[in-house]
């Protein structure tokens, strides 16, 4: 897993690729646990280049809205395609992150 | 033939099993989409396992791996921790704020949608949980080797 971020205004866009499973989903809990700590609350998530994610990836995606609820902080979800898409779906995630096709899309409404 | 691996129930070592069951797929011609599909069935069940198998801690887990004369792909894993059925695991409930959900059952429903079959056999002091997947892909390449 790789976790590259740039910064569009005040919006933090993170784009993960590789795979996001039990190993590696820690990794990605804390890189975004120490950027809110820097004070960022407005997230893009890209997972476009994610080719996996396991019941792991979505509990450390969890558990970050969670902490950005506390903030009210904003987490939206970009990319979801193929197999990842499956795991959303059957988890019925999908349904209650605001998702959108390319983390452009994402910034214009944020 | 591809035997069997046999490691430590530790999450450091499901890598290795993932890696062995994706060898086996890929090798009976399954789709990337299926073998990501063997992939997270196996993680999820494995880390039950490490996760609650065994109360000291310490115990080993089996699996092996093959694909049948109907181009199925057969996961045997073993271990020889607490009896657990995950074919009695109730489905997570879908209600309420997704941020006060609980995570438990996300990884047997996810294992129940991945694969076609499950099987659990308790024998003896051994769990044995075999997941059974088809692939139009390999099935079209006996019909055309």
């Amino acid at each position: 897993m790789e976790i590259k971020t740039r910064e569009e205004r005040d919006v933090t866009v993170v784009s993960v690729t590789g795979r996001m499973g039990e190993l590696t989903a820690p990794a990605f809990e804390e890189a975004m646990k120490n950027f809110i700590a820097q004070g960022k609350t407005k997230f893009v998530v890209d997972l476009g280049e994610l080719e996996y994610i396991s019941s792991a990836g979505l509990r450390s995606i969890l558990a970050i809205t969670k902490v950005l609820k506390e903030k009210n902080g904003t987490i939206v979800l970009t990319g979801l395609s193929g197999a990842v898409r499956e795991v959303f779906a059957i988890t019925q995630f999908i349904s209650v992150f605001a998702t959108y096709d390319k983390p452009e899309d994402a910034l214009a409404e944020l | 033939m591809y035997g069997c691996i046999k490691c430590p129930a530790k999450i450091e070592h499901i890598e290795r099993f993932v890696k062995y069951v994706r060898t086996v797929a890929d090798d009976s011609g399954f789709s990337r989409r299926r073998i990501n599909n063997a992939e997270l069935a196996l993680e999820e069940a494995l880390v039950n396992i490490c996760r609650y198998a065994y109360s000291e801690g310490r115990g080993d887990i089996e699996v092996a791996c093959r694909a049948d004369e109907d181009h199925r792909l057969i996961i045997r894993i073993i271990d020889c921790g607490k009896p657990f059925n995950i074919l009695t695991v109730s489905e997570p409930e879908f209600t309420g704020d997704i941020t006060n959900r609980e995570p438990g059952g996300m990884g047997v429903l996810l294992i129940r949608k991945m694969v076609d079959d499950i099987t659990y056999r308790r024998r003896g002091d051994k769990n044995i949980l075999t997941l059974i997947m088809s692939d139009k892909r390999a099935q079209q390449m006996i019909k055309d080797p």
